[in-house]
């Protein structure tokens, strides 16, 4: 006989074989299945309640939120000091120099030594352009007078280099 | 799969309490006889019968349809009889080792298998813990090798030779058994 007959053979004497259960069985096991049941409705209205509850308190104004609280406001902008006019303007050379161009072109010899200098452009500086509302409020007019010196190339606290162009504008109302 | 049965799967799944009673109407019978086989006593097989069928409806989800649900049921079982016992059966598994000498019974004894189920089930239970496991699990319910490894976490090569020990001890009883006055009348002929 081999091996595969025997296990065979013992295999048929358990097919089939069935033992029932005691009936009590059933009624612990469904006793068992409906408790879980109902552990878990609770356990999802309990949870409901609490967000409920979250989302009421999270609406309602909270008192650490009020600005007598002693925490300094958010500020809205930029933590770096915002550069006056005149700078902001000279931060933005390439739109300045094209906007004082015609101006340039006027007064004849300052025009020369404009293109004798090193162009200012946008890969000479990591500073980003100027802030569009300043842009806006200061309005290119021509200058009331010749250049009054040479752009000059200065360093800022940051490390960042920045065009200087010292000129004198009239700003309309 | 039938599609009645698969019905009836699905509205487990959903938590209907009519359903459940109707699957465990249709198996308990089956799984209270493998819970028997794998525990020491009716309590425990009790006991190991009800947190199996907790775990069925709880892991329901996880049945895939592809596979044979009464299989899917006589693993739970089992497994649920195997972690009953698991301190237990690893103490077996490491202590049978050497406890089993060869007792090469020859097989063509064997050529006239006519045992009862019950004379099987006296000749089995002889069998040390470690290796009547391994040779319900295979011969029995169905399982292989692998599926044994995972289950008694032990190496699929000492299931191997867990069962072939087994075997060779279960054909050592019945031969004893043959000659004694279980069965009387085998050798007289």
């Amino acid at each position: 006989m081999k091996l595969d007959a025997f296990d065979q053979y013992i295999h048929d004497q358990y097919q089939g074989y069935e033992v029932t259960p005691p009936a009590a069985l059933e009624q612990a096991v469904m006793g068992r299945l409906n408790r879980a049941k109902w552990a878990r409705r609770l356990g999802s209205g309990a949870a409901l309640v609490a967000l409920v509850a979250a989302g009421y308190w999270g609406l309602a104004p909270s008192p650490t939120s009020s600005p007598t609280s002693g925490e300094a406001p958010v500020r809205p902008f930029l933590d770096e000091p915002v550069p006056p006019a005149h700078a902001a303007g000279a931060v933005s050379a390439p739109a300045t120099a094209a906007e004082f161009a015609p101006v340039l072109e006027a007064q004849g010899g300052a025009q020369a030594e404009v293109d004798a200098a090193p162009a200012p452009s946008v890969t000479s500086t990591s500073r980003p352009v100027a802030p569009e509302p300043i842009k806006n409020r200061v309005e290119p007019v021509p200058l009331s007078g010749a250049m009054a010196g040479e752009p000059t190339l200065q360093q800022n606290a940051a490390g960042s280099e920045l065009w200087i162009i010292s000129a004198e504008v009239e700003v309309k109302d | 799969m039938e599609p009645e049965l698969l019905e009836l799967i699905d509205a487990c799944k959903r938590g209907k309490s009519r359903a459940q009673r109707e699957v465990y109407r249709r198996y308990s019978s089956m799984l209270f006889a493998v819970s028997l086989r794998y525990t020491n006593s009716r309590e425990d097989a009790e006991d190991v019968l009800q947190d199996a069928w907790v775990k069925i409806y709880r892991h329901l989800n996880t049945f895939s349809r592809h596979h044979s649900f009464e299989g899917w049921l006589r693993r739970i079982v089992v497994n649920t009889a195997i972690t009953h016992y698991r301190r237990q059966l690893k103490h077996a598994y490491h202590a049978d080792i050497d406890e089993v000498h060869a007792t090469p019974a020859d097989l063509d004894a064997f050529k006239d298998l006519d045992y009862t189920r019950e004379e099987l089930d006296h000749a089995i239970a002889q069998l040390p813990t470690g290796y009547g496991t391994v040779f319900k699990l295979y011969v029995i319910d169905g399982f292989r090798h692998k599926e044994i490894a995972e289950m008694l976490e032990i190496d699929i090569n000492t299931s191997k030779s867990q069962l072939s020990r087994a075997r060779k001890y279960l054909q050592d009883v019945l031969a004893h058994m043959s000659l004694t006055a279980l069965k009387p009348d085998r050798h007289e002929a």
